[in-house]
């Protein structure tokens, strides 16, 4: 039988493999991408707790079109930072975007 | 049985491919594990009785979000990219406090039991939608004001002009 611990313990692991990502990643469009599983994983969790623990109640579920949407807004205007920041430095690599160093 | 048995093949495949994801040295391999990911996300949704979301996920994540991904990838493609390393020369450090991090998540959901867990099966689409606009109307309307904020900000950054 799967129980509220077994889609915790997923949701966790995915949470972590994003982590890794985001910190080891040297491409900026990597980095946004495992901040998508890590969201991925949030939402996993939201909606694991609403279906076992509260039932007919769906706040859990309507947090998470909550989280979807911000995503999607983050998606927009994080690739466009992207691609200004291409056009103007000609790289995608975060540790050469240091022009706001002293 | 059944459901035991999609869950934990679900759940192999979507660690695989979240690992595919942030170990890749080619970002639109890293894209296409992506949209693997987010669909087996969007069948954990349909084996937890969140149907509208499951619906929701593919038409924003795998429809949306990955197809500006994919066309922010072939915008800024360079052709060093395929040769020069992908990962930089933390990687011990950060597999070190992902795997710290995973294990104090882990053992504090061993020592935190959760009480009456029971399951409840009914569509969810129209009681979604009323809470939406009932309960939630204040973040809902909060929710579309931040879209045009970003939809006014991605116009902005994405103008041509120079850096003073």
């Amino acid at each position: 039988m799967i129980g509220l611990h077994h889609y915790l313990v997923l949701s966790a692991l995915l949470f972590t493999i994003g982590i890794y990502g985001v910190l080891t990643r040297r491409n900026i469009i990597g980095i946004l991408m495992s901040i998508e599983i890590i969201f991925n994983a949030t939402n996993i969790n939201l909606v694991a707790f609403n279906h076992f623990l509260h039932g007919p109640g769906l706040w859990g579920q309507g947090f998470a079109i909550f989280v979807i949407t911000l995503a999607a807004a983050e998606a927009v205007v994080g690739l466009s930072l992207v691609l200004a920041i291409y056009r103007n430095l000609k790289t995608v690599y975060v540790e050469k975007m240091n022009i706001l160093k002293g | 049985m059944i459901p035991t048995i999609a869950f934990y093949l679900t759940s192999a495949l979507l660690i695989f491919s979240a690992l595919m994801v942030v170990t890749q040295r080619n970002v639109f391999t890293c894209a296409l594990y992506l949209a693997g990911t987010l669909s087996l996300v969007a069948f954990l949704f349909l084996l937890l009785n969140a149907d509208f979301l499951a619906a929701v996920q593919i038409l924003l994540y795998v429809g949306g979000i990955l197809v500006i991904l994919a066309f922010a990838i072939m915008l800024s493609s360079i052709p060093q990219s395929k040769i020069q390393s992908q990962v930089n020369e933390q990687w011990i450090p950060s597999l070190l406090v992902a795997g710290a991090l995973f294990l104090v998540i882990v053992q504090s959901l061993k020592e935190s039991p959760f009480p009456n867990q029971t399951q409840f099966y009914a569509p969810t689409t129209a009681s979604l939608g009323r809470l939406l606009l009932t309960d939630m109307v204040l973040p809902f309307e909060v929710v579309s004001l931040v879209l045009l904020a970003s939809l006014v900000g991605a116009v902005y950054f994405s103008k041509k002009r120079n850096v003073g």
